[in-house]
């Protein structure tokens, strides 16, 4: 990020949009991940992983 | 394949809790003087050396790395201030409270380069203080432990950075006139006095129906008068550049809003080293700075600074402001330096070093728009108490009445009273030093201004004769003549070379092109042959497209009875001493085709025998520099 502020102003613009683009995702990047993960799994036809059924808020988290 | 689970929320395993009021206020210390320290190295980098930025607007120096660590510990205490007030009403997890502090040193961080869009920066401002946040949940404890433990280093730091700049600043100084070569005793000083935005007409001495300066006239009648000096530029960059090298437009190259490329000598480099004492006063804190590239020669530059509120400016915080200050109803924030104060900077200045011989060059910025000088002077011209006020940066170039356009100029009048008034101030301090009589003074103007002549506002849009007709005038009392009056058509670029004829530097040294002015009195009876005077701007796309100087570049040349102004649309021709207005556009007329085909074989002559520049000068405006 920091090497598009030295970048000539004719691509400032595209900076920009990358600028905010970047801090959308580093705002959502847990959302994100797990929705580009379940697209993916539609994609390639894998069932959704468990995650995205959260257990009983009371249920510790485990790891399989 | 193993998938890992995450914990549903982390932040609920951390019981919310409250900072304490020392702990919250110690934060806020900590990230005030971080944010501040880092904004500050930031701001120098990026508007004090031009790091990413080619504009000179807005400058900083050095002083900006702990003005902006002690202002934003200032802001970030008294937000400290707040949340303790609120924390009253509300609970504020102590997330929350730090998060806030960080939101604001990474917005000030990410935004204060100016280059991304708004939307770009509170967007990745936001990204960034949400991981923030996530990674504060998940190590509370240890990073108040570290802001708490490390806050005496950070505080230690602020006071060692604003001591060592201060101190170094003081001993650069103390070294530069130490080691200023000796000048001979009764070495003359020099006053080179610059009126920004005044155009001639408007002074009692070269015509003008209102009383609006009593002292500059009773100066006039001590000295050389040129009746009409010519500037090379209708604007202050330009002008000023020429007026301290000696040096056209096309050849200095300050054509644009970029510093001024440092390739020619100027005047101050020249008295420093005779052994003057250099130091210069601006007013016009926008381009007659250091960042412009104006500080070579000088000791000391009075640009940045001048009062608490253009101090806060230069800040990040400060700056965001000044972009809202309109909206509050402040016409002019920061108030610019007024030409009271500067006089009182000059004297100290002076005062400081009473055996060394001075080179002060001073810029009264009083009269540039928007015309709001003091009262009582701003109604002095005016049944309204306070005329003016419309045409300012930012609102430029409105549809004005006739009752709106005539306030404007009362307001501008009654600022040239006021600054009438403090050029007086400025030669009585000199006279009752004792040093009116070795003072060589020079006052000039950089340029003039348009109230509605042809259909123009204010200036850097066009080469007309209110743009470019200046004052000037010349005093040493005993060495010049007292009441001369040359109607000679001279150009002010030649100043340099004329102060150093005076000073009797070696005529040979070849530093300015002049050619000098003294030969106008010097030699009794036989006038030097002058070259006319040219004037030059570059394209300024920053106007309505009717303003000549919006469709490209301009060049002027005006000899002693006529005016040809050359632009990318049209040629001009104007027999100024009778078309004093400039109304009468003779180019296509059959009678003045010789004079037209000469003025603009001389035009092309001083503007295109230095292959050089020259080019370099039509592709920086072809690449639009000044867009």
């Amino acid at each position: 990020m920091m090497l598009l502020y030295a970048t000539p102003d004719q691509v400032m613009g595209l900076a920009s949009g990358l600028a905010t683009i970047f801090g959308f995702l580093l705002m959502f990047w847990n959302k994100v991940v797990v929705t580009v993960g379940k697209l993916f799994n539609r994609i390639s036809g894998r069932p959704d992983a468990p995650v995205e059924k959260p257990a009983d808020p009371a249920t510790p988290p485990v790891s399989k | 394949m193993s998938t890992t689970l995450q914990p549903p929320v982390q932040e609920t395993v951390i019981a919310p809790r409250q900072l304490s009021a020392w702990e919250l206020f110690s934060t806020a210390a900590w990230f005030g003087l971080v944010a501040g320290l880092i904004e500050g190295v930031g701001l120098l980098a990026v508007y004090g050396y031009g790091v990413w930025n080619r504009f000179i607007r807005p400058g900083v120096s050095v002083e900006i790395i702990w003005i902006s660590a002690l202002f934003d510990l200032l802001l970030f205490a008294g937000i400290g201030f707040v949340l303790l007030a609120v924390r009253r009403l509300f609970r504020l997890p102590t997330a929350i409270v730090v998060t806030l502090f960080a939101l604001l040193a990474l917005g000030d961080w990410v935004s204060l380069t100016g280059r991304i869009s708004a939307l770009g920066a509170v967007s990745l401002t936001m990204g960034l203080t949400a991981v923030f946040y996530r990674w504060f949940v998940r190590h509370e404890k240890p990073a108040l432990v570290f802001f708490k433990t490390t806050l005496p280093t950070v505080v230690a730091l602020a006071v060692l950075a604003a001591i060592g700049i201060q101190l170094g600043l003081r001993m650069q100084r103390t070294k530069a006139i130490a080691t200023l070569p000796p000048a001979a005793k009764g070495t003359p000083n020099v006053v080179f006095l610059v009126i920004d935005t005044l155009r001639a007409d408007h002074l009692s001495s070269f015509g003008y129906n209102r009383p609006t300066s009593p002292h500059i006239d009773q100066l006039a009648r001590q000295s050389v008068v040129f009746d009409n000096a010519v500037s090379p530029a209708p604007w202050t960059l330009p002008a000023h550049a020429s007026l301290l090298t000696g040096r056209l437009p096309h050849e200095h190259l300050a054509v644009g809003d970029e510093p001024m490329p440092t390739h020619f000598p100027n005047l101050a480099e020249a008295m420093r080293s005779r052994g003057y004492t250099t130091a210069a006063f601006s007013g016009n804190d926008f381009y007659f700075t250091r960042r412009a590239g104006f500080g070579r020669g000088f000791v000391y530059f009075d640009d940045y600074y001048y009062s608490l509120a253009d101090t806060i400016s230069r800040t990040f915080w400060g700056r965001a402001f000044v972009h809202f200050s309109d909206h509050v109803g402040l016409k002019e924030f920061p108030v610019r330096q007024r030409a009271e104060q500067i006089n009182r900077e000059v004297f100290s200045w002076i005062d400081h070093y009473p055996d060394k011989p001075f080179f002060v060059f001073i810029n009264f910025n009083d009269l540039h728009d928007p015309y709001l000088p003091p009262q009582p002077w701003r109604g002095k011209f005016s049944e309204s108490k306070e005329p003016g006020g419309i045409i300012r940066q930012g609102n430029a170039y409105p549809d004005l009445t006739a009752q709106q356009l005539q306030s404007e100029m009362n307001s501008y009048d009654g600022a040239l009273a006021y600054t009438d008034n403090q050029v007086g101030a400025l030669l009585s301090g000199l006279e009752k030093r004792g040093l009116a009589q070795n003072t060589l003074f020079i006052l000039v103007a950089d340029h003039g201004e348009c109230f509605g002549d042809h259909s123009l506002l204010e200036h850097r849009n066009a080469l007309y004769r209110e743009l470019v007709h200046v004052p000037l005038i010349m005093s040493w009392p005993g060495r010049l003549p007292a009441g001369l009056r040359l109607d000679a058509t001279v150009s002010t670029a030649s100043l340099a070379a004329t102060v150093m004829e005076l000073l009797n530097a070696n005529p040979n040294s070849n530093l300015f092109p002049g050619p000098s002015l003294a030969g106008l009195w010097n030699n009794a009876g036989q006038r030097p042959e002058l070259p006319y005077p040219v004037s030059e701007m570059a394209q300024y796309k920053f106007l309505p497209q009717s303003y000549p100087a919006y469709s490209g570049p301009l060049q002027s040349i005006t000899s002693g009875e006529w005016q040809l102004i050359e632009g990318s649309k049209q040629e001009e021709l104007y027999k100024w001493p009778q078309d004093v207005h400039e109304l009468n556009n003779l180019a296509t007329s059959a009678a003045s085709q010789s004079v037209l085909t000469d003025l603009a074989q001389q035009l092309r002559h001083r503007t295109t025998n230095q292959p050089q520049t020259s080019v370099l000068y039509t592709n920086r405006v072809s690449k639009g520099v000044n867009q």
